[in-house]
C-alpha cells in the first residue's frame, strides 16, 4: 500500500445479455496478479490496481467467460454483460449447478442454489420447491414429509434468518409444511449461510438463507409459467423503459381442493403467491428498487370452518454509488405475518401476527485491491399480536378480549473487513453490536420472587405460578435491554489455486423466539421477544474445513467439521400448553443446546452428467437443567436428542443431459430416524387408554429413505422458436417406501386391543409439469 | 377455549393428510416396573343424599396389554377439615381381586372442607387430597344438521350458563371415552353454547342412548385431563408435542411420614388422580 506507483480503480455492473438481470457472484479474476473480486448481491464491482494492463476474466458456471484486457491509468467505469453458456443444452433453464466452491475467500459454510437447480430437483407432485433443495445440502434437514421450516446444523427452525430481497419472513411453508413459499420462476439466488456468518447479518443463531428475487428483463417481454399437479404458475416481466427500468409480475396458485377429497361438502385448501418487483436505473449511480411478497394459505370447511396464514412484505431499496469504490445499499421493508381462524360452531375469530418496521443502511467500501470494508445499520421495529378472539355471531358467548400485545426494537451496527493479508491468507472479520429493547405493554404479571414456574418437590414436576398481581407499563418505557456484542472471524489458507482450508468463529445472539414444542413448527406458533423473562439465545460456532477443486473444477470437494453451542434455549415444562397462552413465562425455562458434526460435499460440476453427493454425521442436543440443587430440570436434567437429531444424512443428486431433448434427473435420500418417546407402559383412566413414556426423545422412528427420479422432455421444434416448452415427468419415491411420519399408540376402538400405528404421508407419487416460456 | 382451538388446527391436518396411510406395525417397546394407578374421580350429583365412591387401584402394563387390578393393603378417604368432625371412611373392595373400591359417603360431607385419599400398597403409603368443585347444569342439548367431514357424522349443540363470579374449568364427557375440557377465560359469565360431533368411530344408530356430562373440575385437574386427552388419542398429528409420564395427585409419602426431611421416592410414583367433581348429566336418545 506503500506504493509510490499510483492506483487505479475499475468498477461496474455485470448483468445478463439476454435479460440485464445483474449477476451475483461473478468471479472477476487478474490472474497475473493473482487477485480478483465477486460481483455483490446487486452485480456491483470494483477493483484498485496499480497502474498497468492487465487480463480481466469475468466468469459465473453457466455463462461463457469473458475476458478484457485493460488498460489502469485511470478511475474507471466497466459494465460487462455476459452470454449464456449455449454450450448448455437445456435452452429453458440457466444450468449453473451448485456454487463453484471458491477456495480463496475466506467465507466458508455456504451452499448456493441457482434457480434452474431448484427447478431441476424431482419433488413431490412436480412442484419446485426452494426449501426442499436445501435438504438435498450437507448439513440441511427437516422433521420429515410435510413438516414445516428446514433445520441447519441441528439448529432448531425459528434459528433460520430468512430473508426475501432483504426483508425477513417469519414462516416459509404453504400447507402446513408441504410446499415452500417462494415461487421458483421468481427466484434468482440462493444462499444458505450454515456458518462463518458476515457480520451484516443477525437476529438468528443457526442460519441465514438470502434469498433475491429477479429484477425483471430490461430488454424484452417475457411470460414464463407452468402447470402443474398442485399449482400454476406465472411470470410476467419486461421493461417499462428499455435498459432502464423493468416489472416482474409473478403469481401462483394452487388448486382449489387440494389433500381434501370431501366432494360432497362445500371445503377448500389453497395457496397463493404473488411476487412483484420493479426496478428502475435512474443514472449510473443510482438505481430503485420496489419490491412486494403477498402469500396466504386458506382452508374452509364446510362453513364451521375457516383459517387463513400468510405472510405479506413491501420494500424499497436504494442503490446508490458514492463513488466506484464505495457502494451502498438503503433498504426499508415492512413485513407482516397474519394468522386467522374462524370458528363457526363455537362461535369465535381468531387473529395473531407479527409486523415489523425495517431500515437497513448497509455499505461496501472497496479500499484497496486487497482490503474491502463492511459497514451498516439495521433497526427493526415488532409490534407482536398474541391473539385477539372475537365472537363472530350475536348469539356466540364469546367475550372479546385481546391477548398483551408486545413490543420491541433491536438496533445493530456492524462493520467487517475483508483483508488479503498475503497471496495466500485472507481474512475476514468483524462485529456486530446489538441492542434490543423490550418496551412496556398493558399488563405484566408479577410472581412470588420473580418465579413464575414453580418446582413441586413431591412429583418432581414443575408447574405455573399463581400471579400476586399484574403491573402496566407505558408504551415508551424500556422493561428490559440487552446489548451483545458479536465477534465473527473467517479466514482461509489457500495451498495453491485450487485448494485451500479454512477457519471461522462465529458468535450470534437471537432475540426472538417461536414458542413451538412440537416437533416442526404450526402456523399457529408465535413469536415472542426476549424480555423480564426471557433471554436472548446466544450462539458460539467454530468451523474448520478444507476445499478442493479438482480437475480445472471439474469437480470439487468440500468437507468441514463444526461444534456449536448456544445458550438460553428455551424449553417447555412437560405438558406446556403453549396455545392462547397469555403468561407464556410460567411453562418456560431457559436451557442450553449444542450441536457437533462433520459434513462432507463432493460435486462434478461439467459434462453430461453433473451432480453432487453429500454427507453428514452429526449431533444435536439440548440440555434443561434444574436452577436449583432440588429441582430436577426438564427431562432430570440430562442432555436429550432435539426433535430434529439425524445422525446419518446421504443425499445425492444426479443430473444427466442425455441429448437436447432428454434430460433425466434422480436424488436419493437416507436419514436416520426422527427422535421419538415409545410408551414404556400404559395406565388406564376413566375408559381411556394412556401411554406413558420415559426419557424424552429416546427412540427413533425407522430410518427415512427415498429415490426420486425425473425425466424432462424438451420438444425440438422449440428450435428457433419464440415459444418454449417443456415436459417434467416425475416420479416421487420410487420404491413406494412407506416412511413413517409418526409411530403412535392407541386402542382400536372396534377391538378394543392396543396397536401401533404407522403414518405414512406419501407413497410412491407420480406427477407431470409442463413448463413454458416466450 | 384454547383447547378448541388446538383441537381444530388438529382436525384440518387430519383432514388434510387423508391422503395419508395408517398401518399397524409392530414395535419393541422399552420395559418399566409396573406402577400403581389410581383412577378416583367422584362424580358428585348434589341432589342425592348420598354419594357412592368408587376408587380403581390397578398396576400398569405394558403398551399392548391391559392394566391389571392391584391388591392394596387399605384405602381410606378422610375428612382433613378440623373444624366439622373428622370423618373417615375404609373403602372396600367390591369384589376380591377386582381392584375396585367403594364406599357410601354422605354428599353433604363430601362437598365440605379437604379429603384425602390414602392407598397402602407394597408398603408404601400413596395420599391425594382434593376439594369438591362445582360446575354449572346444562341448559339444553339439541341435535343439529351440521357436520364437520362426513354427513354422517351427528351434531349436538350443547348450552350451559356460565357462573360470573369464578373461574371454571369444565370437562364435559361425551361417552363413548370422547372428553373435552374447556375453561370460561373467553366467555366468563355469559350463556355458551358449542357443537360437539359424533363421528362414524362412534356407530350410533336412532334409538341409540347417550349421557352426556359436564363436571367442575379445577385448574391442576383440567391440565392432567388435557394432557391425557391428547395422549390417549394416538392419531397421527404431524405437530406432535413431546410424549411425557403424564402425573397427577397422588404423592407417594412414604418416607415424608417417617422422617419430614426426606424426599418422595422419585421412582417409586403412582399414576390417576383424584377428584370429587360436581357432576350434570343429561341423556339424549339418537333420532
Amino acid at each position: 500500500m506503500t506504493s509510490a506507483q499510483e492506483k487505479f480503480t475499475l468498477s461496474g455492473t455485470v448483468i445478463d445479455s439476454a435479460t440485464g438481470e445483474t449477476l451475483i457472484g461473478v468471479n472477476i479474476i487478474i490472474q497475473s496478479l493473482k487477485t480478483g473480486t465477486t460481483t455483490n448481491e446487486y452485480g456491483f464491482y470494483s477493483i484498485t490496481l496499480p497502474e498497468g494492463i492487465y487480463e480481466l476474466t469475468y466468469s459465473i458456471l453457466g455463462y461463457t467467460t469473458k475476458t478484457a484486457t485493460l488498460l489502469f491509468n485511470k478511475n474507471d467505469t466497466q459494465n460487462i454483460s455476459l452470454n449464456e453458456d449455449t454450450e448448455q443444452l437445456d435452452e429453458i433453464i440457466i444450468s449453473n449447478n451448485v456454487e463453484q466452491t471458491n477456495t480463496r475467500t475466506p467465507q466458508m459454510s455456504v451452499n448456493t442454489i441457482s434457480s434452474g437447480t431448484i427447478k431441476k430437483i424431482p419433488v413431490v407432485l412436480g412442484e419446485a420447491d426452494v426449501v426442499k433443495s436445501l435438504l438435498l445440502l450437507p448439513g440441511v434437514t427437516n422433521a420429515g414429509e410435510g413438516s414445516s421450516g428446514f433445520n441447519v446444523r441441528g439448529g432448531a427452525v425459528d434459528q433460520n434468518l430468512i430473508l426475501l430481497d432483504e426483508a425477513t419472513i417469519f414462516n416459509s411453508s404453504h400447507l402446513f409444511g408441504f410446499f415452500s413459499v417462494f415461487n421458483p420462476d421468481a427466484i434468482k439466488d440462493v444462499k444458505l449461510y450454515k456458518g462463518g456468518i458476515p457480520a451484516r447479518y443477525g437476529g438468528r443463531v443457526s442460519s441465514v438463507l438470502d434469498i433475491f428475487q429477479k429484477e425483471g428483463n430490461s430488454k424484452e417481454y417475457k411470460i414464463t409459467g407452468g402447470i402443474g399437479a398442485v399449482s400454476s404458475r406465472i411470470l410476467v416481466e419486461g421493461p417499462i423503459k428499455k435498459n432502464k427500468a423493468a416489472f416482474l409480475v409473478g403469481g401462483r396458485t394452487s388448486y382449489a381442493h387440494l389433500f381434501l377429497p370431501l366432494f360432497d361438502i362445500k371445503n377448500s385448501a389453497y395457496f397463493f403467491d404473488l411476487n412483484t418487483k420493479i426496478n428502475y436505473r435512474i443514472n449510473e449511480n443510482n438505481n430503485i428498487f420496489l419490491s412486494g411478497y403477498f402469500g396466504r394459505d386458506v382452508f374452509s370447511i364446510n362453513e364451521n370452518f375457516s383459517n387463513t396464514y400468510g405472510n405479506a412484505v413491501g420494500n424499497f431499496r436504494w442503490n446508490h454509488i458514492f463513488s466506484d469504490r464505495l457502494f451502498s445499499n438503503l433498504s426499508l421493508i415492512y413485513s407482516d405475518y397474519f394468522y386467522g381462524l374462524e370458528l363457526d360452531f363455537v362461535g369465535f375469530e381468531w387473529n395473531s401476527g407479527i409486523q415489523n418496521i425495517n431500515l437497513k443502511y448497509d455499505l461496501k467500501h472497496y479500499l484497496t485491491n486487497t482490503l474491502q470494508l463492511n459497514y451498516g445499520l439495521n433497526t427493526t421495529y415488532y409490534s407482536f399480536n398474541p391473539g385477539i378472539i372475537r365472537p363472530n355471531r350475536p348469539d356466540s358467548g364469546i367475550i372479546e378480549e385481546q391477548l398483551v400485545k408486545k413490543f420491541a426494537n433491536e438496533t445493530a451496527v456492524y462493520i467487517d473487513l475483508e483483508q488479503d493479508i498475503t497471496p495466500k491468507l485472507s481474512v475476514e472479520y468483524g462485529v456486530r453490536l446489538s441492542h434490543f429493547i423490550r418496551f412496556g405493554q398493558d399488563e405484566i404479571n408479577l410472581y412470588e420472587n420473580n418465579n413464575p414456574v414453580i418446582f413441586n418437590p413431591e412429583t418432581e414436576s414443575y408447574s405455573e405460578a399463581t400471579p400476586i398481581g399484574v403491573t402496566t407499563t407505558a408504551r415508551n418505557s424500556q422493561l428490559t435491554s440487552f446489548t451483545n456484542v458479536e465477534p465473527r472471524i473467517a479466514t482461509s489458507y489457500s495451498f495453491n489455486d485450487d485448494s485451500s482450508i479454512k477457519g471461522s468463529y462465529t458468535r450470534l445472539s437471537q432475540n426472538l423466539h417461536l414458542l413451538s414444542n412440537t416437533s416442526s413448527p404450526t402456523p399457529l406458533d408465535v413469536w415472542t421477544p426476549s424480555g423480564p423473562f426471557i433471554k436472548p439465545q446466544l450462539l458460539n460456532q467454530f468451523a474448520f474445513g478444507f476445499f478442493k477443486n479438482i480437475k480445472d473444477k471439474s469437480y470439487s470437494l468440500e468437507t468441514e467439521v463444526f461444534y456449536k453451542d448456544i445458550q438460553n434455549r428455551i424449553d417447555y415444562i412437560d405438558g406446556a400448553d403453549l396455545i392462547a397462552n397469555n403468561a407464556i413465562e410460567r411453562v418456560i425455562l431457559n436451557g442450553e443446546a449444542r450441536a457437533y458434526g462433520w459434513e462432507i460435499l463432493f460435486r462434478k460440476n461439467s459434462g453430461k452428467l453433473q451432480g453432487w453427493i453429500a454427507y453428514t454425521l452429526s449431533k444435536s442436543e439440548q440440555r434443561t437443567p434444574g436452577r436449583t440443587s432440588i429441582e430436577t430440570g426438564i427431562n432430570n436434567g440430562e442432555w436429550y436428542n432435539t426433535p430434529y437429531d439425524k445422525p446419518n444424512d446421504l443425499s445425492l443428486f444426479l443430473n444427466y443431459e442425455l441429448n437436447n431433448k432428454w434430460s433425466f434427473n434422480s436424488n436419493f435420500i437416507y436419514q436416520t430416524g426422527r427422535p421419538t418417546n415409545f410408551p414404556v407402559g400404559q395406565f388406564e383412566f376413566q375408559g381411556l387408554v394412556v401411554p406413558f413414556f420415559g426419557a424424552r426423545n429416546s427412540q427413533r422412528l425407522p430410518d427415512f429413505h427415498r429415490i426420486d427420479f425425473s425425466a424432462t422432455l424438451t420438444p425440438t421444434k422449440n428450435k428457433g422458436r419464440k415459444w418454449k416448452a417443456e415436459w417434467v415427468f416425475s416420479v416421487y419415491n420410487i420404491y413406494n417406501r412407506r416412511n413413517a411420519a409418526s409411530i403412535n399408540f392407541r386402542q382400536n376402538q372396534d377391538t378394543g386391543t392396543n396397536e401401533a400405528v404407522r403414518t405414512s404421508i406419501f407413497g410412491i407419487v407420480p406427477s407431470i409439469t409442463y413448463n413454458f416460456k416466450f | 377455549m384454547k383447547h378448541f382451538l388446538y383441537t381444530l388446527v388438529i382436525m384440518t391436518l387430519i383432514a388434510s393428510s387423508l391422503s395419508s396411510c395408517e398401518d399397524v406395525v409392530s414395535v419393541e417397546l422399552p420395559n418399566d416396573t409396573p406402577k400403581l394407578v389410581i383412577d378416583a374421580i367422584v362424580r358428585i350429583d348434589t341432589t342425592k343424599s348420598n354419594t357412592m365412591v368408587v376408587v380403581k387401584v390397578f398396576k400398569t402394563s405394558v403398551f399392548f396389554e391391559n392394566n391389571t387390578p392391584a391388591i392394596p393393603d387399605l384405602v381410606t378417604l378422610t375428612n382433613l377439615n378440623t373444624s366439622i368432625p373428622q370423618e373417615s371412611s375404609l373403602l372396600e373392595e367390591t369384589e376380591e381381586g377386582s381392584g375396585i373400591f367403594t364406599s357410601s359417603i354422605s354428599t353433604k360431607a363430601l362437598m365440605q372442607g379437604q379429603w384425602q385419599l390414602q392407598i397402602n400398597y407394597n408398603n408404601q403409603i400413596f395420599t391425594a387430597t382434593s376439594q369438591y368443585v362445582p360446575s354449572v347444569p346444562i341448559e339444553s342439548i339439541t341435535f343439529g344438521d351440521g357436520f364437520l367431514f362426513d354427513e354422517d357424522d351427528i351434531e349436538v349443540i350443547i348450552s350451559i350458563i356460565d357462573e360470573p363470579n369464578r373461574n371454571d374449568f369444565y370437562l364435559f364427557d361425551f361417552d363413548f371415552n370422547n372428553f373435552l375440557v374447556t375453561d370460561d377465560e373467553f366467555y366468563q359469565g355469559q350463556p355458551f353454547s358449542f357443537s360437539y360431533f359424533y363421528d362414524n368411530d362412534d356407530s350410533l344408530v336412532p334409538g341409540d342412548q347417550i349421557d352426556i356430562s359436564i363436571l367442575g373440575i379445577d385448574e391442576p385437574f383440567s391440565n392432567f385431563m388435557e394432557k391425557v386427552i391428547d395422549q390417549s388419542d394416538g392419531s397421527f398429528n404431524p405437530f406432535e408435542t413431546p410424549s411425557i409420564t403424564i402425573r397427577g395427585n397422588i404423592v407417594n409419602t412414604t418416607n415424608l411420614e417417617n422422617n419430614e426431611n426426606a424426599m418422595s421416592q422419585p421412582d417409586n410414583f403412582a399414576l390417576g388422580y383424584f377428584a370429587l367433581v360436581q357432576e350434570f348429566k343429561e341423556t339424549i336418545v339418537i333420532k
